[in-house]
């Protein structure tokens, strides 16, 4: 299969209401920069189409698209795509619910395709669509410089702030990160921080305070436009999609949840709200 | 099927179902054993059919009963009823603004002219209604004798004025007019009438000021108890909860404004306050709407009650027009029982008179001789086109051997009747036509773009595999599920899957287009039908995985999971002109959490939806795992009320087979195993 300027897709979901504002269709995009142990998209992880077994069957993840094909399906929602304002660059969390809705790239990593993605960003931008990335931000400057062009809502991940441990567990470099994120938070585009609390991994007290005292010296940046904090809770919901891939010797091993208590990420909440003075808004997700 | 609806007229019927309804052993019994029934009363027939005569001599048998402590009197007598030779006109919503905003003094005087029999009709009507309000007033009066608390005395006797009122006054306060309704539709229920509905309510009641808010709510709350109080006895004979009884709201107005009110909030609040299935809600939405009311309609629905159901008046008054209706009338619907739109007032119109079974012709298709010799796509859906028409010339044929039955009531309530000098039974009212339903429609499109596919593009299967595996019922489940899962594709919004739907309705029109029925009244048709179980028991195996006897596919629905969006652009994109608007229902299940935690959101869906062209949405707000609990200990769900095919019911009431259909629609909603 001629492979060239195709998007390696898993998943087009539509009615998407938890990525992004509005009604949206989220894509995930196959592969990704990290390996996250307590990571539930797994099938996202490798950047080739996988064999997976369900109910006995095999089937595979990821298809690749062209850009016409992506733009097709994902413009099956577009009369969902409306919202109350136009100007998209919004500096206040609040105006968060005027936002049209849109397209949500997710993934893995979303902007690790984010060239070849760049002849729809065209056409989507040209017809105002709203865009929105999910992003861990381990990747190439250039492709954030590409996406920062395009995208007009970030979703930043903010994960183990500690460089060896970052090395270690899920496979990055930090000075890349923190590279990608400043250059992100000054940009201008509309950023929410997303910071998964996970047992055993970025919840230590060590990874909390160097989170909160990051957030802090953005959050009193006023050339930063950091409209949210979103803690996320850790699920098991990706269980089964490990299971499905290992009988295919995907290799991945199976994440043993700890477990985070809602005591736990309540008073991370709170110390992240009183450090910042309440300048942020922060909020818990539960998925 | 004729022998049942010789059946179902017959004073045997009846009887049985006074019967049933005293002898209930069901799980809610008790709920229904308190609603003070006349155990001791003898059934009494009523014979000379479908004369006046028959009208006075009910009013005179009818046992009266007055409660104590109630703020509104009304009563059906059970073992009493008509006996009646032909088909009556049912399934209807009464205009009562007629006995709102007139006495009946008044009234009379519009029915003097001696030359008109329907005058006269109609005269008789309102005088045996008087001598039936004298003996109202009588036991009234006794019982205000008994009233243990000076409370429950003023309230008799606040009753009594009210029905002394209605010789010489016209209806004074929301409270007067609720009690003029209940009186009016209950002697609809005492005259063998089934699935009466209320009419726009908002709008006949919109004169009568709201001082108190929460007392209004109140004063609504005791009339859905009221309404609510002979639930069994009203209840249609295939599961409890089908009684029609339905109010509408809101709608569109001819100057394209949208009308609402207080009451429109009022009657919605009511219903989220005080969950009962019965009487249920059609809010009729528009984009010119308050967002405020759609968010009352979503905070109602989300409770889980089944209502309102949403009807879209920027589709459904122009697919009226395009029919025939006034503009004007168009705009003044309210719908039978469910979901078939008619103008309120002025039709005597029967729109489940019959359904089409698709699926049925699907069945005729694969059976045929000619079905191995189908070279391409086009021969099976000539095939299948030629089976459809046996359906619908024995359709047609049965609408021409309906007799209808005489009804004074009803012709006193319907527009047109007096200038036309005929009773509804003989085509008097303003609008005559006919409506019927469709079964299976689904499951034909699934069927036919299976065949397309995995027959004519993919190769995959053969004619005749396909047949020897129908035939045998799939006797293989891996099978089974493979077609099934082959033969995914209504709802969704592709441009096949709609051309399909297109073929299909552009060939009923044809071929049905041109009916007129013996009064003139043309034919209407929907997609919707409340068939899907009955006629499903016999229906053959269908090519898309259904085995035979299973349920039909419901409404508007995918038979996989779908995005709400894409179910709904699907059902934005078909077509309902061309007589096509009969009921086209999208029928989703939703859990209460996703609603309420994605509220804003939800409700954004809701308007683009209105935008986008649905006809009609009705919402099933349960998981399965609710449901499969509550059948497993129905004792501790009583109250759980699920959406059936058009009516709200209490889930441990259904028969076994709905409840295991609503659970197997769960779980594929919820992309679960069915097993």
């Amino acid at each position: 299969m001629e492979r060239k300027g195709k998007i390696l897709i898993t998943n087009i979901q539509r009615f998407s209401l938890h990525d992004g504002p509005g009604i949206r269709t989220t894509v995930f995009l196959k592969g990704c920069s990290l390996r996250c142990p307590w990571c539930s998209n797994p099938e996202n992880l490798d950047c080739n189409i996988q064999p997976y077994i369900e109910n006995g069957v095999e089937k595979f993840y990821g298809r690749y698209y062209t850009c016409e094909e992506l733009y097709q399906e994902i413009m099956k929602d577009r009369k969902y795509y409306r919202g109350n304002i136009k100007e998209y660059c919004i500096r206040n969390e609040e105006n968060i619910a005027d936002l049209p809705g849109g397209i949500t790239f997710s993934g893995g990593e979303s902007l690790l395709q984010i060239e070849a993605l760049v002849p729809l960003c065209e056409k989507l931008k040209e017809e105002h669509i709203h865009m929105t990335s999910e992003t861990c931000l381990f990747v190439p400057q250039s492709s954030l410089e590409l996406a920062i062009c395009y995208m007009d809502f970030f979703y930043a991940d903010l994960k183990i702030l500690n460089v060896k441990q970052c090395q270690e567990i899920i496979g990055g470099s930090l000075e890349l990160y923190l590279s990608n994120l400043n250059l992100l938070l000054h940009s201008g585009k509309p950023v929410v921080i997303r910071i998964p609390v996970i047992g055993g991994f970025t919840d230590t007290r060590d990874n909390m305070e160097r989170a909160i005292q990051l957030i802090c010296e953005y959050a009193n940046d006023e050339k930063v436009n950091l409209l949210k904090i979103e803690l996320i809770k850790e699920h098991n919901l990706g269980i089964s999609k490990y299971q499905s891939l290992a009988m295919c010797n995907a290799g991945y091993k199976t994440p043993e949840y700890k477990g985070v208590s809602d005591e736990v990420i309540e008073l991370y909440k709170e110390k992240i709200a009183e450090k910042i003075k309440e300048k942020i808004p922060v909020d818990v997700c539960k998925i | 099927m004729m022998i049942k609806n010789v059946l179902v007229r017959s004073p045997l019927f009846h009887y049985y179902k006074a019967y049933k309804y005293y002898k209930r052993q069901d799980i809610r019994a008790d709920v229904y054993q308190n609603s003070e029934l006349n155990k001791k009363r003898k059934m009494v027939g009523i014979c000379t059919n479908g004369s006046v005569r028959q009208f006075e001599k009910l009013l005179k048998k009818i046992s009266i009963t007055i409660r104590n402590g109630q703020r509104f009197q009304n009563w059906i007598d059970t073992g009493i009823f008509y006996c009646r030779k032909n088909v009556l006109i049912q399934n209807t919503s009464p205009d009562y603004r007629k006995v709102i905003d007139y006495s009946l003094k008044e009234l009379k005087m519009e029915n003097t002219d001696e030359s008109n029999a329907i005058c006269m009709q109609n005269r008789q009507v309102l005088l045996a209604v008087e001598q039936y309000i004298v003996r109202i007033m009588s036991e009234i009066r006794s019982k205000t004798g008994t009233a243990e608390c000076a409370s429950e005395k003023k309230r008799l006797e606040q009753t009594y004025i009210y029905f002394k009122r209605m010789y010489n006054e016209k209806a004074e306060s929301l409270e007067e007019a609720l009690q003029r309704i209940l009186f009016w539709s209950d002697m609809f229920w005492q005259t063998g009438h089934m699935l009466m509905g209320l009419g726009r309510l908002d709008m006949i009641l919109d004169r009568f000021e709201i001082s108190d808010r929460e007392n209004t709510i109140k004063i609504i709350q005791d009339f859905y108890d009221s309404l609510h109080r002979y639930y069994p006895f009203k209840s249609g004979d295939e599961a409890l909860g089908d009684t029609g009884q339905i109010i509408i709201l809101g709608g569109e107005a001819e100057d394209g404004s949208y009308f609402y009110n207080e009451y429109t909030y009022l009657f919605i609040e009511a219903l989220k306050k005080h969950k009962i299935p019965d009487p249920k809600l059609l809010l009729r939405v528009s984009d010119k709407m308050p967002d405020e009311l759609l968010a009352c309609a979503l905070k109602c629905i989300a409770t889980g009650v089944g209502s309102p159901l949403l009807a879209n008046d920027k589709i459904i008054i122009p697919s009226m027009t395009e029919f025939g209706y006034q503009k004007e009338d168009a705009c003044n619907y309210v719908v039978s029982a469910c979901w078939e739109p008619f103008v309120y007032g002025k039709s005597a119109e029967v729109n489940n008179i019959r359904s089409i079974n698709y699926a049925k012709a699907i069945t005729g298709m694969y059976q045929s001789t000619l079905f191995l010799k189908c070279r391409n796509y086009e021969d099976i859906l000539k095939l299948y086109f030629e089976n459809l028409d046996i359906v619908l010339e024995e359709m047609l044929l049965s609408l021409d051997r309906l007799e209808w039955e005489r009804d004074p009531l009803l012709t006193f309530f319907t527009d047109g009747c007096i200038e036309n000098g005929k009773d509804v039974s003989e085509g008097g009212a303003v609008y005559t036509n006919y409506g019927v339903l469709g079964d299976g429609f689904g499951n034909t499109v699934n069927s036919l773009l299976f065949i397309k596919d995995s027959v004519y593009r993919d190769g995959i299967y053969t004619l005749e595999k396909i047949r020897e595996i129908c035939i045998s019922d799939y006797v293989k489940e891996e099978e089974r599920k493979k077609i099934a899962r082959l033969s995914n594709y209504y709802g969704k919004d592709e441009e096949e899957v709609w051309q399909t739907v297109k073929r299909i309705k552009e060939h009923v029109f044809n071929k049905c287009g041109f009916y007129r029925n013996k009064f003139g009244g043309r034919l209407k048709w929907g997609v919707s039908s409340s068939n899907y179980m009955i006629n499903g028991k016999n229906t053959a195996a269908t090519l898309d995985g259904r085995r035979a006897g299973e349920p039909l596919n419901v409404h508007i629905s995918g038979s996989g999971p779908l995005p709400y969006t894409e179910l709904i652009n699907f059902a934005s994109g078909i077509e309902y002109s061309n007589h096509g608007f009969n009921g086209n229902v999208v029928d989703f299940i939703v859990s209460q959490n996703f609603i309420d935690s994605n509220f804003e959101k939800f409700l954004n869906f809701l308007k683009l939806s209105i935008l986008n062209g649905f006809f009609e949405m009705q919402m099933n707000v349960v998981n399965s795992g609710q449901l499969i609990e509550a059948k497993r200990n129905p004792k501790e769900h009583l109250d759980l009320i699920v959406r059936v095919w058009g009516f709200s019911a209490y889930f441990v009431e259904l028969p076994e087979e709905y409840q295991n259909l609503l659970i197997k629609r769960a779980l594929i909603s919820e992309e679960k195993d069915v097993g």
